[in-house]
């Protein structure tokens, strides 16, 4: 017999047991076992009528303290939800925020103003940009000229140095001069082709960039839009990825070329020449001649007019540099607009998802971090309980081992 | 088999079955505890701290584990061995608590019987003793023996009646 099995008359024993602490009839049988009930339920000690009035009056006592504290801490309850819900919320906002933001500067209408689904494009930052004066100041005002419907806008350029600003850069050998050009093709459901073009308009401005020519034709699925821009190199990228965002990007070119050497020999060049000038005007004044001197003159004229030139060219050079030039296409699209890339009610949509997927990603790093200490602590946990168990049962074991 | 009258469970907010838990266990837990140390003032302590203990953590009660009584004389267990652990870390020495329900007896027989009964109990081993106080007295099923001693419910049940079989024979032998 295996040392736990019982026999059917130990088993019946134990039935019989259960029904008598139940209050049952006790059967002939087993009137010696209700009796040995009795005995040891007998011997057992009583607690004393002081020691029950006590527990009753501490029953008591503990039972309206703690209806006390139940009342305080419904409210502190709600106070620690509340608090706790305003927390989650206002983390999810920022991370939120910040993920739809992406490079871009903070504006007051980023989720809700005219952003379609397309994927925000970053791009680098202008490495080796020459940090120079703008020129652009004045040139933006005749850039913003595009019709409404069908309408077509042209201006011109706007770039006009004076030749005494020109010449003028940073020396520092590790200051390179680039000139920076990046094209860019978006496609648009044809009924938002307009407040695209708008926003590319906006968003030039807003990155202290112009607009060198647009032109917007609205004719349905025919509808078409391109804009020459130029903006400060430094603020590429974050152009690039704004307007990235304002309809489906199906392309996007990005060039850069180094001027620098062409720079130089312009300001060379130039610098040469200025000083041939100022040895002819010395010339001039030693002339001991008529002839001699309408000869230098000539030469005086001819240097002048090569001075010019290069002063000028330089100019562009730097002004290449200093400003980016964008060239944006605008494409009407019928895919676009069957994906629902505008409409209002979509690009919440989109954005609620991203707030979504910020929000998972933001769980899943916190769930990360708390998964392996909470297992920690429920191994330490279980450890110690069964710790705590054997020390208890042990105590069973010493006192048998201890008795006489 | 119902042994329990109050296996209602004491939840958040059930003060009410708390006290009816409290009202028809507090006698048997005090008797069982008190058993179990030998001493009248720490059962009194370790009962109370056992009241305690499942007032606090009712929350956590779960009826498919076992009855509302079972649960609060598991507690009262483990706080009465945490007592014995901390005597015998400490070294306290204390004596029998006395007894004088055999002597108010008007019955010989009946006070022979019990006294027989008392010093048989004294012969068992702990884990004899505590398996016949947790029955006898907590009258906990074995399923609820065994969640409380934390065997299985077969071994509850062989371990209650060797128990019960040593203690017949002791109090022959004493007899």
């Amino acid at each position: 017999m295996s040392r736990n099995n019982l026999t059917p008359e130990a088993a019946a024993e134990l039935a019989a047991l259960d029904a008598i602490l139940a209050g049952g009839p006790v059967a002939d049988d087993h009137l010696e076992l209700a009796a040995l009930i009795d005995s040891v339920r007998s011997v057992s000690p009583q607690r004393s009528d002081e020691f029950a009035a006590r527990l009753d009056e501490r029953f008591e006592r503990g039972r309206a303290a703690r209806s006390r504290r139940a009342s305080l801490r419904a409210p502190r309850a709600a106070w620690a939800g509340g608090s706790l819900v305003a927390l989650v919320v206002a983390v999810a906002v920022v991370v939120g925020s910040g993920a739809l933001n992406g490079s871009k500067p903070v504006r007051s209408d980023t989720l809700g103003h005219g952003r379609s689904g397309g994927p925000a494009i970053a791009l680098p930052g202008p490495a080796g940009g020459v940090a120079l004066p703008r020129s652009s100041a004045g040139a933006t005002s005749s850039a913003n000229a595009s019709g409404p419907t069908g309408a077509t806008a042209t201006t011109s350029p706007a770039f006009t140095l004076a030749p005494s600003k020109v010449v003028e850069r940073n020396t520092n050998p590790s200051h390179r001069l680039v000139a920076r050009g990046a094209a860019l093709t978006l496609a648009s459901p044809p009924a938002q082709m307009q407040s695209v073009a708008n926003e590319v308009v906006s968003d030039t401005e807003r990155f202290d960039g112009i607009v060198e020519s647009s032109s917007v034709a609205v004719h349905g699925l025919s509808s078409y839009a391109s804009f020459s821009l130029s903006v400060p190199s430094a603020h590429l990228p974050s152009l690039i990825s704004s307007l990235s965002s304002l309809a489906g990007v199906r392309a996007l070119d990005q060039s850069s070329s180094d001027i620098t050497d062409s720079y130089d020999q312009a300001r060379t060049q130039l610098a040469d020449e200025k000083a041939q000038r100022a040895a002819l005007i010395k010339a001039l004044a030693a002339a001991g001649s008529l002839s001699a001197e309408q000869a230098i003159q000539q030469k005086i004229n001819r240097l002048d007019s090569k001075i010019a030139a290069a002063t000028q060219r330089a100019g562009a050079l730097l002004v290449r540099g200093d400003n980016a030039k964008v060239s944006v296409v605008i494409v009407a699209s019928a895919a676009a607009a069957a994906s629902g890339s505008g409409g209002p009610v979509n690009r919440a949509l989109n954005d609620a998802l991203k707030v979504l997927d910020v929000a998972l990603a933001v769980a899943l790093v916190a769930l990360a971090i708390v998964l392996p200490i909470a297992l920690v602590t429920l191994a330490c946990w279980w450890a110690a309980s069964t710790l705590r168990r054997r020390s208890r049962e042990r105590v069973l074991e010493v006192a048998a081992a201890a008795r006489p | 088999m119902t042994v329990t009258a109050a296996a209602l469970p004491p939840t958040e907010g059930g003060v009410e079955q708390f006290e009816a838990l409290y009202r028809s266990c507090a006698s048997d837990l005090y008797s069982y505890v008190a058993s179990m140390l030998r001493d009248a003032s720490a059962a009194e302590d370790v009962t109370a701290l056992a009241f305690e203990r499942a007032y606090r953590r009712r929350a956590l009660f779960d009826l498919r584990r076992g009855s509302a009584r079972s649960w609060l004389f598991a507690i009262a267990r483990n706080a009465a061995l945490d007592e014995l652990r901390r005597r015998r870390r400490t070294g306290i020495l204390v004596g029998e608590i006395a007894d004088d329900a055999a002597a108010l007896e008007d019955d010989d027989g009946l006070a022979e019987r019990r006294l027989l009964v008392r010093d048989g109990l004294a012969t068992l081993e702990p884990r004899e003793r505590e398996v016949i106080l947790l029955k006898f007295v907590g009258r906990l099923s074995n399923g609820e023996l065994a969640r409380v001693l934390g065997c299985s419910e077969t071994a509850a049940g062989t371990r209650l009646h060797r128990a019960i079989a040593r203690l017949r024979e002791a109090c022959d032998v004493t007899q």
